[in-house]
């Protein structure tokens, strides 16, 4: 096992730049996920660490060794596709047992090995079969199974998830969780889906434009967005924005914008410019009758969801969601009053996080 | 189990170093090194009897420079107008029935009643593998007057003898028989293949819609069978105007000069008369045709891939 | 179900049984009407009205056949197809694999591509008199190698214009997948990517062997003696002028019929799958 730095790398195709001087540090025994939309730049900063892409500038080190211009082959590390890249002439038992036999490891330990890792995954029934005789839950395991096999000194998955229905994928979720604490592996895990990166991340990288956004533990991530791209992209529903600017009144600062008012925090930084304020969803409660302080409005859309319900509710021409552990009594066209929980502040400008 | 401290097996010295070297040079360069030998060999095969070719085209057999003489001769010889009128008639009689029987195939094996489909495949695809000559030859069997079982046939109710080869009346179409019974095949697997791409909810759909048998089929099955059938066709029609082995076994041109092709043309006057010079002209003809078939048939394959 | 329908599907079904047994006789009458000829004597040719099956068969026809130097031409024939598919796969495959795999941008990949597939459709005898004339300069006329060399280049631009679909059909992430359990290219392309295609290879190499063994314009023009004339040159020269005697003919169509049936229906499977160009898997 080992630590994996990525230093300073930039990665270009034709005109189109895809990694942009990307710097990261991923400890040893970390699972890390790199969060972005696609285009971000996450999988071609995969593919550099995995060597299936050279990057024009920037040094890789996989522990202590600096392995940019090494072949994939070479670094030890071990890849999960997304479409699992299962070998299609080989059995399930060859096909996890492949990278074993390129390193010369005998039939009998080869065959030990690959029936401990099966059964880890509970797949050592189906040992004998054929990529094509198997479900896409199945192939998922096989391809796990095949990067486990050889303990690489750090794993790479590529939304590994993506191709399996919504049912599996919160088992096979759980599942990794689970092995990467019970081996312990370093883990860099590309995704696009939010709820994947919070739930299985020790610290996740968000990624735009082949820049890193932020790094942090999934918390923060989600309750201090470094920019205005975090925010948006972090938390389903997104997060609710109001442009405005900051007024000194009696002392306090006050956010003041066409339709709000909000007393919040003064930063410590005060802006030159306009702010914008940003709010969670569960920070925004909905009242039934007016109070000091809460915003009127009117509920455009009800979205029960058992456990809670979204309310989609309009001010004057901006549409805000909140969402409500009881929305029962709650209908369209009713008026309410939202109240600010808790902020965020924005310089709208530079996007960057004031409070 | 401690994997990693095993060694790579793959570094070994052994019969495969020389070649593993070539693979580590870079990507494109390699890329063009492995394509190199098949291309200079396609490319040469071309290349080279098309400069010999032209060469010969202008000037005569004793080898004096003749200019465009040997064109404007071909011009103006009826037999190899005819052979050029042969060659498009007998080409589109071909492909058009060979369509006609291989797309009826196609959907008749394709319907829920028939049972062993590979069987079937298997058998309807036969003719396709057998050679032009052994074609021409298993059809003069069918089609000899006395030992065929044709005239045989036609006997037994009544009719009069035919001589199917013989006559210029009905060889074309005789000619034209060997050649569909080999090329329609080809276009029942094309089709058979592309009626298995057609996702089953078109038809649910279109049944949902008010729309069964033929109207289903009208709207449906034809649109989707399009591209490969233009794709077949025109392979067919390009392959059709190539015969040369089916003229060969089956007539040797005859009737008198009934069933000349361009491709037996040129072999004629090129092998038979002596006259290669003469031939190369008309080598000439054919291979700019084969250009704007070539530039009609790619247009039409790149778009549709890329379309895909 | 109503009534009409049921009778409606009956009739359906009778039509389509009536299409399959006409289809049948159209594709296998003719071969049947080889085999049971070339078991015909001379006598039974004779006769007024043609028998369905051969009388009194013999072997005259095939005795004739050998005395004539077929089974020699049917070893050429083999020899040509198996030169020609060995030396025609071993060019499009590295070639195949180097146009689609490796990164050649599309202002150098697709002019190559569109440049085999007209070699494809480029007539075989627009190159016979040029290479005739190279051929008796250079001493190499009616040799079996000659005919290799002729076959090779039209054989290999179909082999790869057929893989190079098969290569694109080939995920890279399993090539990727090689290179990261330890695989260089060379060991991935021979160990992953050669087995993982394997059927389309097997189904181009019937088919090129198969167009090899029924070629018959250069094996006409390049080949006079015994030494290099094909299974089809002899064939056509058994075709009798006058006489009766066509079952010599006909033993002679019926040798070179066998491998080809029996070929098709021991290989059906990778022959549709190269004939449709890998649509039907």
């Amino acid at each position: 096992m080992a630590d994996v730095r990525i230093e300073r790398i930039t990665k270009q195709f034709g005109q189109a730049i895809a990694v942009n001087d990307l710097s990261l540090h991923v400890r040893d025994h970390e699972f890390v996920s790199l969060l972005g939309p696609s285009g971000c730049g996450k999988t071609t900063t995969m593919r550099c660490v995995a060597g299936l892409e050279r990057p024009d500038a920037g040094q890789i080190f996989i522990g202590e060794r600096d392995v940019t211009t090494l072949l994939p082959r070479d670094r030890d590390v071990a890849l999960v596709f997304q479409s699992y890249a299962l070998y299609p002439h080989m059995t399930t038992r060859n096909n996890i047992g492949y990278p074993l036999r390129l390193r010369g490891m005998d039939k009998p330990k080869r065959d030990a090995a690959v029936e401990e890792t099966a059964m880890m995954f509970g797949i050592d029934e189906l040992l004998e079969r054929f990529p094509r005789q198997l479900s896409g839950g199945q192939q998922q395991r096989v391809a796990l199974s095949r990067a486990v096999v050889r303990q690489p000194r750090a794993f790479l998955m590529d939304e590994p998830l993506s191709n399996i229905d919504a049912l599996l994928r919160v088992t096979m979720r759980a599942e990794l969780k689970r092995l990467q604490q019970q081996l312990g592996i370093t883990t860099i895990f590309v995704t696009h889906d939010q709820v994947e990166a919070l739930t299985l991340s020790d610290r996740i990288v968000v990624m735009e434009f082949g820049t890193v956004q932020q790094v942090g533990k999934p918390l923060e991530i989600y309750r201090q967005p470094a920019n205005l791209f975090v925010a948006r992209f972090v938390g389903s529903p997104p997060m609710n924005f109001f442009e405005g600017e900051l007024r000194s009144e009696a002392g306090e600062t006050v956010f003041v914008s066409d339709m709000l008012r909000v007393p919040v925090v003064a930063p410590r930084h005060a802006p030159a410019n306009r702010v914008t304020l940003g709010v969670r969803p569960e920070s925004l409660t909905v009242e039934s009758a007016p109070s000091d302080g809460a915003t009127r409005a009117k509920i455009a859309l009800l979205e029960p969801l058992g456990y809670e319900t979204i309310v989609h509710a309009t001010i004057g021409s901006d549409v805000v969601r909140s969402r409500v552990a009881d929305g029962e009594d709650l209908a369209v066209d009713q008026d309410v009053w939202l109240r600010i929980g808790s902020e965020l502040l924005f310089d709208t400008q530079s996007g960057v996080l004031l409070s | 189990m401690s994997v990693r401290s095993l060694p790579l097996a793959t570094n070994r010295p052994g019969r495969w170093q020389a070649v593993q070297h070539l693979w580590q040079i870079p990507e494109q360069r390699l890329a063009l090194l492995l394509l190199l030998p098949s291309l200079l060999v396609v490319l040469l095969t071309m290349l080279y009897p098309l400069i010999v070719t032209i060469r010969m085209a202008l000037s005569s057999e004793r080898g004096q420079f003749v200019g465009l003489g040997n064109l404007t001769r071909l011009a103006t010889t009826n037999i190899f107008l005819e052979s050029m009128s042969f060659t498009l008639r007998f080409s589109a009689f071909v492909v058009i029935v060979s369509l006609l029987l291989g797309l009826g195939l196609a959907l008749v094996v394709n319907s829920i009643y028939v049972p062993m489909k590979t069987l079937w495949i298997t058998i309807l695809i036969i003719p396709l593998m057998v050679s032009d000559i052994v074609s021409a030859v298993v059809w003069r069997l069918m089609y000899h007057p006395t030992i065929g079982i044709l005239n045989y046939a036609l006997s037994l109710v009544g009719l009069p003898r035919v001589d199917w080869l013989g006559k210029s009346s009905t060889a074309f179409f005789s000619v034209g028989i060997i050649e569909i019974w080999r090329s329609a095949p080809f276009f029942f697997i094309m089709l058979y293949a592309a009626l298995q791409l057609i996702p089953p909810d078109v038809y649910e759909s279109a049944s949902v819609d008010g729309a069964g048998g033929v109207r289903a089929f009208f709207d449906m099955t034809l649109p989707y069978l399009r591209p490969v059938m233009t794709v077949a066709l025109m392979l067919q029609f390009i392959g059709a105007t190539r015969a040369f082995g089916i003229i060969v076994g089956a007539t040797e041109g005859g009737p008198g000069r009934a069933t000349w092709t361009i491709s037996y043309f040129i072999y004629r006057y090129a092998f038979r008369a002596q006259q290669m010079h003469f031939a190369s002209a008309a080598v000439l003809v054919l291979v700019l045709l084969t250009i704007v078939a070539g530039v009609l048939f790619f247009r039409f394959v790149w778009v549709q891939r890329d379309a895909a | 179900m109503q009534p009409n329908a049921s009778a409606s599907n009956a009739g359906k079904r009778a039509l389509v049984y009536l299409v399959l047994a006409l289809a049948l006789i159209w594709t296998l009458f003719p071969i049947y009407w080889v085999v049971v000829t070339s078991l015909k004597s001379n006598a039974e040719l004779a006769a007024s009205t043609p028998s369905l099956l051969p009388l009194q068969p013999v072997l005259d026809g095939y005795r004739t056949v050998i005395e004539r130097g077929i089974p020699r031409m049917a070893l050429n024939s083999v020899i040509v197809a198996v030169g020609t598919t060995i030396v025609s796969l071993a060019l499009a495959v590295p070639g195949s694999y180097g146009l689609t795999r490796l990164g050649l941008p599309r202002r150098i990949g697709t002019p190559l591509a569109l440049a085999i597939g007209f070699a494809l459709i480029f007539p075989a005898i627009a190159i016979v008199v040029p290479m005739f004339q190279l051929a008796v300069r250079l001493g190499i006329y009616d040799q079996l190698g000659t005919l290799i060399l002729l076959n090779v280049p039209f054989n290999a631009a179909f082999a790869l214009w057929v893989l190079r679909t098969v290569w694109m059909d080939i995920p890279r992430n399993i090539e990727e997948a090689a290179l990261l359990d330890g695989d260089t290219r060379f060991t991935a392309f021979r160990r992953v990517l050669l087995p993982a295609m394997l059927p389309s290879l097997i189904a181009v190499a019937v088919l090129v062997f198969i167009f090899t063994w029924n070629e018959f314009l250069f094996a006409l023009i390049f080949s006079t003696s015994p030494r290099a004339m094909t299974l089809p040159i002899g064939i056509a020269a058994q075709v009798p002028q006058h006489e009766l005697s066509w079952q010599i003919v006909a033993a002679a169509g019926t040798v070179a019929l066998v491998p080809v049936v029996a070929a098709t229906v021991l290989l059906q499977r990778y022959l549709v799958r190269g004939l449709t160009f890998g649509m039907a898997k």
